[in-house]
């Protein structure tokens, strides 16, 4: 039953991600091209353009992050606690199957916008005239010195716990907007104000949490000498805690949504 | 074995009592009018049965389950308002239909859509309140259910409709099923009933098989109705 929910949830937000992913390639294909044209000819008109392009790409760019960001958390709030909602709890599936279903498109969906913004933005630089000359010398330079302070394996060791950091941090992002509306809606009334402020009561507990702990934890890792050491041993080990905190956050998160939608939910 | 059961089972909203203590059963192969006045109980109810509340106190189980997965493979509901995406058409919407519910039978439900002259490429934004109302419950009166639940099916739809709906769900439920009808329009739906459950501010106030009601009391569920829940003058 998943993979159908899957389907229908990729549906229902592809309609609205391809688009964008399309306008993106368009704003990003003018940007490149007006800003070769404008080496050649020197106009005004054609100036105020340029800037007006680079303005439309830069929008489109940010715009891609923010309706991804937006969509994923407003399909959980319009398929779930409104109306459609009546449909939803009463297929023949689980709480946490809607959960997963939600929360797998969303990471595959910011997954694919985050990628898709990357190559824009990679775009516009390579094809700048002065890519050859001034960018790729400076690129080469900053590649060679990062490769003569580590190996090739703590390489590869990085980019996996910044993978494992960049998932669960996802995941918990989006299991702490689903908590907040799941525990707001469980409540008779003021619904929609009640889910804000468990959200901003969430953020706080976190931030809150994160101070002491970064502080408290650094502190007592000084005190045992980690930073005397090696310093690809302590990026390690904070990268490492940094990936058990997201992990730890995401599943109290998950907990907390999954409670409420089989425990309390509370359609009007 | 009773289809559904409710013992003892109790709601509140807040400090408001919705459901008192209800105790009753739902027989297999009976078309049940759960009737009552507005705010007597009766959505809370079904929406229990779905697994849209939980309640305070007490059990409804059916076919011996909790609300849950398994209990709603057999329940077929249409509830009083549109639950459906307002950006998907008829098509999108069998295709959904298909995929979770196994019993769907997509050929009647294209029968019916054929009859009522509804495009299977109408979005569902594009059309009227009867419109949509009409493909919800032919979306609900297709699957192969042990249990249709139907909340209010009749409410705010013109009498030519409601003779549409009536039919359609005499015509399309397994006579092996049950039909709860809830509604507060008696004189409509009592012609189609076996069993009538009467509640009031969240009590069961009766509970009996129509005939017996027009046997024994010498009057129409209807005039009962109207007996019973008549305010003080």
């Amino acid at each position: 039953m998943l993979s159908k929910l899957l389907k229908h949830e990729f549906r229902a937000t592809g309609r609205i991600l391809l688009p964008l992913y399309v306008l993106l390639a368009l704003s990003t294909g003018l940007f490149c091209v007006t800003m070769r044209i404008n080496q050649s000819y020197d106009f005004r008109a054609l100036t105020a353009f340029r800037g007006l392009v680079a303005f439309v790409f830069g929008l489109t760019m940010v715009g891609a992050g923010v309706v991804t960001l937006a969509l994923m958390v407003y399909r959980f709030y319009k398929n779930y606690m409104t109306d459609e909602g009546y449909l939803m709890f009463t297929l023949p599936v689980s709480a946490s199957q809607l959960i997963w279903s939600k929360l797998i498109v969303a990471l595959v969906w910011s997954a694919v916008t985050a990628l898709a913004v990357l190559a824009a933005g990679a775009l516009a630089v390579v094809t700048q005239p002065s890519w050859a000359e001034d960018i790729l010398p400076g690129l080469r330079m900053m590649w060679g010195q990062l490769f003569s302070q580590i190996t090739g394996g703590q390489l590869v060791s990085f980019l996996v716990e910044f993978l494992l950091l960049a998932l669960f941090s996802a995941l918990g992002s989006y299991l702490m907007f689903y908590a907040a509306i799941a525990l707001g809606h469980s409540f008779p009334n003021h619904k929609a104000f009640l889910s804000v402020i468990f959200y901003l009561a969430f953020t706080i507990g976190l931030q809150t949490v994160a101070s002491f702990g970064g502080v408290y934890g650094i502190s007592a890792a000084a005190e045992h000498g980690l930073f005397s050491g090696d310093p690809a041993v302590w990026v390690h080990s904070l990268s490492l805690s940094g990936v058990a905190v997201a992990l730890l956050t995401a599943v109290v998160f998950y907990v907390v949504t999954c409670f409420t939608l089989k425990k309390r939910l509370n359609l009007q | 074995m009773a289809l559904m059961e409710c013992r003892q089972l109790t709601k509140y909203y807040g400090s408001a009592l919705a459901l008192d203590r209800v105790d009753l059963t739902v027989e297999p192969g009976r078309i049940v009018g759960l009737l009552g006045p507005n705010g007597s109980g009766k959505t809370t109810l079904l929406k229990i049965a779905n697994g849209l509340l939980v309640p305070n106190a007490g059990e409804l189980t059916i076919d011996g389950m909790t609300p849950g997965p398994g209990t709603k493979t057999l329940v077929s509901y249409l509830p009083e308002r549109t639950y459906l995406s307002d950006w998907m058409n008829v098509v999108q919407l069998l295709d959904f239909f298909c995929d979770f519910y196994p019993d769907f039978d997509r050929d009647a439900a294209e029968h019916m859509l054929t009859a009522l002259e509804i495009s299977p490429r109408l979005r569902i934004k594009q059309m009227s309140k009867g419109t949509r109302e009409k493909v919800q419950l032919i979306l609900v009166m297709s699957r192969k259910a042990r249990l249709y639940l139907l909340d209010e099916p009749i409410g705010g739809v013109d009498p030519a409709t409601r003779d549409y709906i009536l039919r359609t769900i005499i015509t399309n439920y397994n006579q092996q099923a049950s039909v709860v009808i809830s509604t507060h329009l008696i004189a409509d739906v009592e012609s189609v009933l076996d069993d009538v459950i009467f509640i009031d501010r969240g009590r069961v106030m009766l509970q009996s098989s129509a005939d017996q009601i027009r046997k024994e009391k010498n009057c129409s569920v209807d005039e009962l109705f109207r007996e019973v829940f008549r305010y003080a003058e």
